[in-house]
Order: structure tokens, then C-alpha cells, then sequence
């Protein structure tokens, strides 16, 4: 079995600040960086910025389609949590109404959050 | 993905819900209190009986002649009798709409028209 390697985490007078498991990259930034709206690319070890999720949504009756995430997003609506795979998500409702679908960020893509209404023309 | 987002779990859920709506939008349009109607129904009595306690009293703060004063109440009786039961045609109707109706969509529109009138 291994062993895990250690890290002792020093500032620059000697002072032992933690010891971790790691090992975590250390990056110049600025203070526009933050763990909510940055990430790094682990290949470059560049810092960029998250993306907004590229995505189109169309309604049909009470469906609602959304085209263009990427998959394992978390999603939630009406109360009831999924996840995005590789297919488009379809929204089922069964109440007309307008509705808040909130998007969960990733490492790479920020939250996000939108409305749909549906309706159902053969309701009546 | 598929993602079911209902509102209701199941159609008896959604059909126990909208039929307890029809219950509540009625007793909103009556909106009369228990002894405003004991009291309506004693003076209608009374009316009918061409007087008694209630009307005399009324008569007399208001007024008026006794005789006119039962032709008004009379009237009004006949009226809110009218009024109620034009309130419980809608209300049962709608409810058994809402037993025959397939979907929790079409629950929702036929609550929605009772609404509306």
C-alpha cells in the first residue's frame, strides 16, 4: 500500500503554516481570482476564467427542452434535482405555469438560472 | 434526460387539491358570517309573517313603513337564495369536472373558470 506524500506548507521566514496531503499548484494571480469564477486549466496550469453555459431551451406544450450543456450538471426545477447527460434534458411538467431552472456550476461553468412557462393547450 | 417535474404525485393528490379549491372559492363568494345569517333567516321568517320582533325594530331605526320593510326582506331572502344556489350549481359542477378530468392541466383550467365567473 503507499503511503501518502506529505507537504509541509512554509512561509518565507521559515514558519511551518500546515502540513497537507496535496499536492496543490501554487499561482500567481490577481484579485480578480476567485474560487467561484476561476479555474485552472490542468494542463497549462493557466488561470481562466469559468464560462456561462451555452445552452437553448424550447417549449412545447408542457415540455421544456434544453439543448447545449455539457454533461453531470446538476439541475434543479419545481423542487426535483437531476443530472445533465450527454442527450439533451427534457423538463416534464404536469401544472401549467412559469417555473425557475437553476443550473449548478462546475469546475469550469458558472451557475446559472432562467425561467420557462408552459402550458397546455388541450388543458382547457 | 428525462426530468419529471411534477406538481403532484400522484392524480389523486392533484384531484383532492383542486377539489378542496372548488370548496374554498364558494365559501369566499358567500362570505357571510353564521349569525348575520341566523338573523337574516329570523327577519325573513318574520317577513313572511308580516312582522314580529326583528322587523319591528328595523322598522322602527330606519324609519320606515313596516309593510315595505317585509317586501324588502322578502325580496332579499329571494335573492340570496338565488345567489346561493347559483354559487353550489358552479361548485358542484366544477367538481365533478374536475373527477372526470384526466389530467392535473385540465384540474387546473376548470378551477381556473370557476374562478372566473
Amino acid at each position: 500500500m503507499n503511503e501518502p506524500l506529505l507537504y509541509a506548507l512554509a512561509d518565507t521566514e521559515g514558519h511551518i503554516l500546515g502540513v497537507t496531503e496535496g499536492p496543490y499548484h501554487y499561482l500567481q494571480c490577481d484579485e480578480s481570482v476567485t474560487s467561484a469564477t476561476h479555474y485552472v486549466d490542468t494542463e497549462t496550469h493557466a488561470i481562466n476564467a469559468k464560462r456561462d453555459y451555452d445552452y437553448s431551451v424550447e417549449t412545447d406544450g408542457l415540455g421544456v427542452t434544453i439543448t447545449g450543456l455539457p454533461p453531470n450538471v446538476g439541475i434543479t426545477v419545481n423542487g426535483i434535482y437531476g443530472m445533465t447527460d450527454s442527450e439533451p434534458t427534457v423538463v416534464a411538467f404536469d401544472l401549467p405555469g412559469t417555473y425557475t431552472v437553476k443550473l449548478d456550476g462546475t469546475k469550469e461553468y458558472m451557475p446559472a438560472e432562467f425561467e420557462v412557462t408552459v402550458d397546455d393547450p388541450d388543458g382547457e | 434526460m428525462i426530468l419529471t417535474a411534477s406538481s403532484f404525485q400522484t392524480r389523486e393528490s392533484a384531484e383532492a387539491h383542486y377539489l378542496g379549491l372548488c370548496d374554498l372559492w364558494a365559501s369566499e363568494m358567500r362570505r357571510v358570517d353564521p349569525v348575520q345569517t341566523a338573523i337574516h333567516q329570523r327577519k325573513a321568517l318574520e317577513a313572511s309573517a308580516g312582522g314580529g320582533p326583528w322587523i319591528e325594530a328595523e322598522a322602527e331605526a330606519l324609519c320606515v313603513d313596516k309593510a315595505e320593510l317585509c317586501e324588502r326582506v322578502k325580496a332579499a331572502e329571494a335573492e340570496t337564495e338565488r345567489e346561493w344556489q347559483v354559487i353550489e350549481i358552479k361548485r358542484v359542477k366544477a367538481k365533478a369536472d374536475i373527477r372526470a378530468a384526466s389530467t392535473v392541466s385540465q384540474m387546473h383550467a376548470i378551477y381556473q373558470q370557476l374562478r372566473a365567473i
